[in-house]
C-alpha cells in the first residue's frame, strides 16, 4: 500500500487558513491592479504631455509614482510572494500542482517583474532629468511588461477556475491548460478593473495638485478612464459567467457568502457617483475622501469578489483535478496523475496520509476523538473552521449544532462519501473513520466556545 | 512509512512529489535556482550591509560627509530590497520545482512564521521608506527608530529564510516536529531548526557586500564634480573597512559552518568556497584603501563570483543531505513541454536581453553625468529595440492563444 503525497496541516482557528490567504490576496489584487491600471494611465498622460508640451503633467505622474512605490511595491511586491506563501502553507498540494504545470510561465512572468521593478524607479526617479523622448519610451515600456505580467497570470488564475474542457486532462500540454475557456473573459474584466482601481487611487494624488485648472484636467482625464472600464465591467462579468464551470453557476446562483451581490452592485454604483464628482468638482475633493473610496474598494469591491471567486472554484483548488482539502479527484493521463479517491476508499485517509503518527493510524475507542480532529483538519478545514463559532463556514453550524454522531454520520455516510454535493468533494472515508469524524463533530458542537480545537492537546477519551 | 516513520525515508520524500512531474529536464531548474539565488543575496547583502551603515554613518551624521554617506546608504537600501524581494521570487520558485516535498513540509511546520515573514516585511519596508523620507539633513536621533525597527524586521525575514532551508534538508526530523508524542500540533508556531553559523555567515556577507560595493561606488561617481573627492575617498575607506572585516567574518563564520556539516571534505565547492573567501580576504588585507581606487568593478566582479560558489556550496550541503536519503532531484519525472520552455527562454533572453539592457544602460549612463542626460544613439536604438520586443511578445502571446482557445473551444 503506497501513501499519498500529502503535506502536514496548517490549521488557524477561528478564521481557517483559508482567510489568511484570502486577505493577503485581497491587499495584492488591489496594489497590483492599481499599479498596472496607473502604468497606462501615466503612459497616456505623458504622450499627453509630450504632445501638447504641457511638463506639468509629469509632475502628477511623478508624485503617483512615487505614492506608488509606496502603495503597490511595497504592499504589492510584498503581498505577492505572499499569496504564494500563503497558499503554500495553507494549500502545498494546490500550489504545488500549479506550479509543476506553470513552472515556465511564472518564471516569464518573473522577467517581466524584473523589468517592471527596475522600470517603476527608472521611471519616477529620472523624470525630469533624462531627455523627454527616451523618458516616454520607457513609461510605454514599462506599461507593456506590467501588462504582459498580467496577461501571464491571468492563465493560471483561470486555469484553478477551469481548463473548460476534457482537452487538457488528455494532452497535458500548458498551451491547453493556459489557454483555456475563462482566460479572455477574466482577463478583459480584470483590465477594467485595473482602470477603475487607478482612477480611484489616483484620485487621492489628484488632491495634492495645487493649481486649480491643472487639477481639473488631470482629474477629468483619470475620471475618464475609470468610467471606461467601470462601463466596460458590466458586460463583461456577463461574459466571464458564460465562461465558468457549471458547479460555478449553481454556486452563483445559490451559494454565495451573504450579501455579496449586494456589495457589488453597490459599489459600482459608489464608484460611479464618486467617479462623476471627480470629473465635475476635482476642487471639491479633499484627499482623505479619495483614501476612504480606495478603503471602500477594498472592503466592498474586493474583499466580497475574493471571497465569491473562491467559492466558485469549490470543489477545486486547480483545475477541477485537485480539491481544496489536497486530495486529487480524477486521472489526469495527460501528466500521467492517478485518482486518488479509490485509494482512500480502499485504505482510509489516516492509514495512507504520510503525516499522521502511527498511533493515529488505526482508530481505537481511546483514539476516537483525537483521529476525528485529524481527519476534520486534514479533510474539512481548508473550507470550514472546525470551532462552531468559527468565521469560515463553520462545521458544527454546518450540522445545525447537532450533538448527536448519528445525525452527522448520515450526511458523511450519504452526500458526503458520494460527492453527491456540487460544490463538496466527495470523501470516501472508511466505516472508522467516519465514526471518528462524526464524533469529533458532535463534540465540537458541544463544547463552549474554544474547542481551542486543533491545538495540541493529549488524547481525550470521554 | 506506515509502520516506522523513518525506515525509508527515500520513499517517504518521492512519494511527496507532485505528480504532474515537470515540464523539463531538473538540470535546468537546478542552474536556474542556483543563479537566481545568487542574485538574491547579492541584493540581501546590499538590505542587510547597506542598511545597517546607513545607520552607523546617521549617527556620526554632524559631519556632513557621514552624513551624505547615511543618506546614500539610506535609498541604496530600499532600492536593493525592490531587487531583492523580485530576485527571491525567481529561486522560491524553482526550488519548489525539484525540491517540493522539502520546501512545502518546511514551511507548513512553520506556517504561523511563514505568514509572519510577509508582514514583517511590508513592515520592515514601510518602516524603511519613512526613514527614507526623514532621513535629511538636519535629521532628529529619533527617525533612527525607524530605521533600526527596519533592520531587526529584515533580519527576522532572513532568519525565517534560514530556517526553511535547514528544516527542508532533515526530512527524518519533519514527523517528530509535527506530532510530538504522536499528537499532530498544527498550529505552524513553532521554528524546529537553524545553525547559528550559516545564519551569521550572511551576516558577514552583508558586511563585505556593501564594503565592495562602496569601492564600485566611489570609482563610479569619479567623474561627477557633485561627488567631491573626499566624499568618494571616505566611501572607500569604509568599503575598504567593512569588505576586510565583512571577509574575516566569512571565512571564520564558513569554517564553523562547514565543520558542521556532514563528509564536508568530500564536497569540492565548500573547499572552493574556503579558497575563494580567503583569497579576497587576503587581496584586501594588504594594500590601502587607496590601492583599490579603480579597482571597484574588479571587486565586485570577484564577489559576484564568490557569491555564486557559495551559492553552488548551498546546494552541493542540499544534495549531500538528501542524496544519501535516496531523494535524487535528478530523477524527478519529466513531462517535457517544449511549448512553455521555449516561452521562458525566449523571453528570458529576448525581453530580459532587450529591455533590462536598454534599462541598464540608460541608469548607467544618466547616473555618470550631473545634469540633464540625453541618450545617445546607442540606448536610442535599444529603447527602440525593447518597445519593439514587448509588442512582439503582446502579438504572439494573442496570436498563439486565440489559435489554442478557438481550436478547443469552438
Ligand atoms: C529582507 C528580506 C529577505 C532577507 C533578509 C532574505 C535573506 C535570505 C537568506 C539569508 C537566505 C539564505 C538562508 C540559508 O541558506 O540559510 C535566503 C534564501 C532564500 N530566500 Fe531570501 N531573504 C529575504 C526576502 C526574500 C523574499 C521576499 C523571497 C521570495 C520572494 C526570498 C526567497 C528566498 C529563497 C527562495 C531562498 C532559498 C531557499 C532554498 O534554497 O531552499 N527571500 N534569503
Amino acid at each position: 500500500m503506497e501513501s499519498l503525497g500529502m503535506y502536514p496541516t496548517w490549521y488557524v482557528p477561528y478564521i481557517g487558513s483559508g482567510w489568511v490567504m484570502g486577505i493577503t490576496g485581497t491587499i495584492h489584487i488591489l496594489a497590483s491592479h492599481t499599479s498596472i491600471g496607473a502604468s497606462f494611465l501615466f503612459a497616456l498622460l505623458e504622450t499627453k504631455a509630450y504632445r501638447e508640451n504641457k511638463p506639468w503633467l509629469l509632475d502628477y505622474i511623478r508624485r503617483y509614482g512615487v505614492f506608488l512605490l509606496v502603495f503597490s511595491y511595497i504592499w504589492g511586491s510584498v503581498t505577492g510572494p505572499g499569496i504564494w506563501y500563503s497558499t503554500t502553507v495553507a494549500s502545498p498540494r494546490g500550489i504545488s500542482g500549479l506550479i509543476h504545470n506553470f513552472v515556465w510561465v511564472w518564471a516569464t512572468e518573473w522577467v517581466f517583474f524584473v523589468t517592471e521593478v527596475i522600470g517603476v524607479y527608472a521611471l519616477v526617479y529620472t523624470i525630469g532629468k533624462i531627455d523627454a523622448k527616451t523618458h516616454l519610451k520607457l513609461t510605454w515600456l514599462f506599461a507593456i511588461a506590467s501588462l504582459e505580467t498580467l496577461l501571464l497570470i491571468i492563465g493560471i488564475l483561470s486555469f484553478m477556475m477551469w481548463p473548460g474542457g476534457e482537452r487538457w486532462y488528455r494532452t497535458g500540454s500548458v498551451l491547453d491548460a493556459f489557454y483555456n475557456l475563462n482566460i479572455f473573459a477574466q482577463m478583459s474584466m480584470r483590465a477594467a478593473f485595473m482602470c477603475v482601481a487607478a482612477a480611484v487611487v489616483g484620485s487621492i494624488v489628484v488632491a495634492g495638485v495645487r493649481e486649480k485648472e491643472r487639477r481639473t484636467e488631470i482629474a477629468r482625464f483619470i475620471a475618464k478612464m475609470g468610467f471606461v472600464g467601470l462601463a466596460a465591467l458590466v458586460p463583461l462579468f456577463f461574459w466571464y459567467v458564460q465562461t465558468l464551470p457549471p458547479t460555478a453557476k449553481i454556486i452563483l446562483a445559490a451559494r454565495l457568502p451573504a450579501h455579496t451581490s449586494e456589495f457589488l452592485i453597490g459599489m459600482l454604483g459608489v464608484t460611479a457617483l464618486y467617479l462623476a464628482w471627480l470629473a465635475w468638482k476635482p476642487s471639491w475633493l479633499p484627499s482623505p475622501v479619495a483614501a476612504l473610496m480606495t478603503l471602500l474598494l477594498l472592503l466592498f469591491g474586493l474583499w466580497p469578489e475574493e471571497r465569491s471567486r473562491e467559492s466558485l472554484r469549490k470543489p477545486y483548488v486547480a483545475g477541477q483535478y485537485i480539491y481544496g482539502n489536497q486530495v486529487i479527484s480524477r486521472d489526469v493521463p495527460g501528466k500521467g496523475i492517478r485518482a486518488e479517491l479509490p485509494a482512500i476508499q480502499e485504505h482510509g485517509l489516516l492509514a495512507l496520509h504520510p503525516f499522521v503518527p502511527v498511533a493515529l493510524k488505526e482508530i481505537t475507542p481511546q483514539n476516537r476523538l483525537e483521529a476525528g480532529r485529524v481527519i476534520a483538519a486534514i479533510a474539512c478545514a481548508n473550507c470550514h473552521s472546525l470551532e462552531k463559532t468559527g468565521l469560515l463556514r463553520p462545521l458544527p453550524a454546518k450540522f445545525g449544532g447537532t450533538t448527536d454522531p448519528q445525525v452527522v454520520r448520515a450526511f458523511l455516510d450519504g452526500p458526503l462519501y458520494t460527492g453527491a454535493i456540487p460544490y463538496m468533494p466527495a470523501i470516501p472515508l472508511s466505516e472508522k473513520e467516519r465514526e471518528a469524524l462524526a464524533y469529533f463533530i458532535a463534540h465540537a458542537s458541544e463544547a463552549p466556545t474554544s474547542l481551542s480545537a486543533v491545538g495540541a492537546k493529549s488524547p481525550n477519551p470521554r | 512509512m506506515q509502520t516506522a516513520p523513518h525506515a525509508d525515508l527515500g520513499t517517504f520524500l518521492n512519494v511527496l512529489r507532485d505528480p504532474a512531474g515537470i515540464p523539463a529536464p531538473p538540470v535546468l531548474f537546478q542552474w536556474l535556482m542556483v543563479l537566481t539565488w545568487a542574485l538574491h543575496i547579492l541584493f540581501v547583502n546590499l538590505v542587510l550591509g547597506g542598511g545597517t551603515l546607513a545607520i552607523a554613518a546617521f549617527l556620526r551624521r554632524k559631519d556632513p560627509l557621514w552624513g551624505r554617506l547615511s543618506r546614500a546608504m539610506t535609498q541604496v537600501t530600499k532600492i536593493a530590497l525592490s531587487l531583492a524581494i523580485v530576485l527571491g521570487v525567481a529561486p522560491l520558485l524553482f526550488t519548489q520545482v525539484i525540491y517540493d516535498p522539502m520546501w512545502y513540509a518546511s514551511n507548513v511546520l512553520s506556517a504561523a512564521w511563514v505568514m509572519g515573514f510577509i508582514y514583517a516585511l511590508g513592515l520592515g519596508y514601510t518602516c524603511w521608506f519613512v526613514f527614507s523620507f526623514r532621513n535629511k539633513e538636519g535629521a532628529s536621533a529619533g527617525e533612527l527608530l525607524w530605521a533600526i525597527a527596519a533592520i531587526l524586521l529584515f533580519a527576522l525575514n532572513g532568519f525565517v529564510m534560514h530556517v526553511l532551508s535547514i528544516q527542508s534538508i532533515l526530512p527524518a526530523k519533519w514527523l517528530e516536529w509535527y506530532a510530538p508524542q504522536g499528537i499532530p500540533d498544527m498550529s505552524g508556531l513553532k521554528v524546529h531548526a537553524f545553525s547559528l553559523p550559516r545564519f551569521l555567515f550572511f551576516f558577514a556577507a552583508a558586511a563585505a557586500g556593501i564594503g565592495i560595493f562602496l569601492l564600485a561606488y566611489a570609482d563610479y561617481f569619479r567623474l561627477r564634480s557633485d561627488f567631491p573627492a573626499p566624499y568618494r575617498e571616505l566611501c572607500r575607506r569604509i568599503g575598504w573597512q567593512w569588505a576586510r572585516w565583512g571577509f574575516l567574518g566569512q571565512v571564520v563564520l564558513a569554517i564553523t559552518w562547514f565543520a558542521g556539516v556532514e563528509k564536508a571534505a568530500a564536497h569540492p565547492f565548500l573547499w572552493m568556497t574556503m579558497i575563494a573567501l580567503l583569497s579576497l580576504l587576503i587581496l584586501l588585507w594588504r594594500g590601502k584603501p587607496e590601492a583599490f581606487a579603480g579597482k571597484g568593478y574588479l571587486y565586485q566582479g570577484l564577489f559576484v563570483v564568490s557569491t555564486l560558489v557559495v551559492g553552488i556550496a548551498r546546494e552541493e550541503i542540499r544534495l549531500g543531505a538528501l542524496l544519501p536519503l535516496g531523494y535524487d532531484p535528478m530523477s524527478y519525472k519529466v513531462n517535457l513541454d517544449l511549448a512553455s520552455t521555449l516561452l521562458f527562454f525566449t523571453t528570458f533572453l529576448g525581453v530580459g536581453g532587450l529591455a533590462l539592457a536598454f534599462l541598464i544602460a540608460m541608469l548607467w549612463q544618466a547616473g555618470k553625468v550631473e545634469g540633464p542626460y540625453v541618450a545617445g544613439k546607442t540606448v536610442a536604438r535599444l529603447s527602440d529595440f525593447a518597445l519593439a520586443i514587448v509588442l512582439t511578445w503582446i502579438a504572439i502571446f494573442f496570436g498563439v492563444g486565440l489559435f489554442v482557445w478557438l481550436r478547443n473551444f469552438h
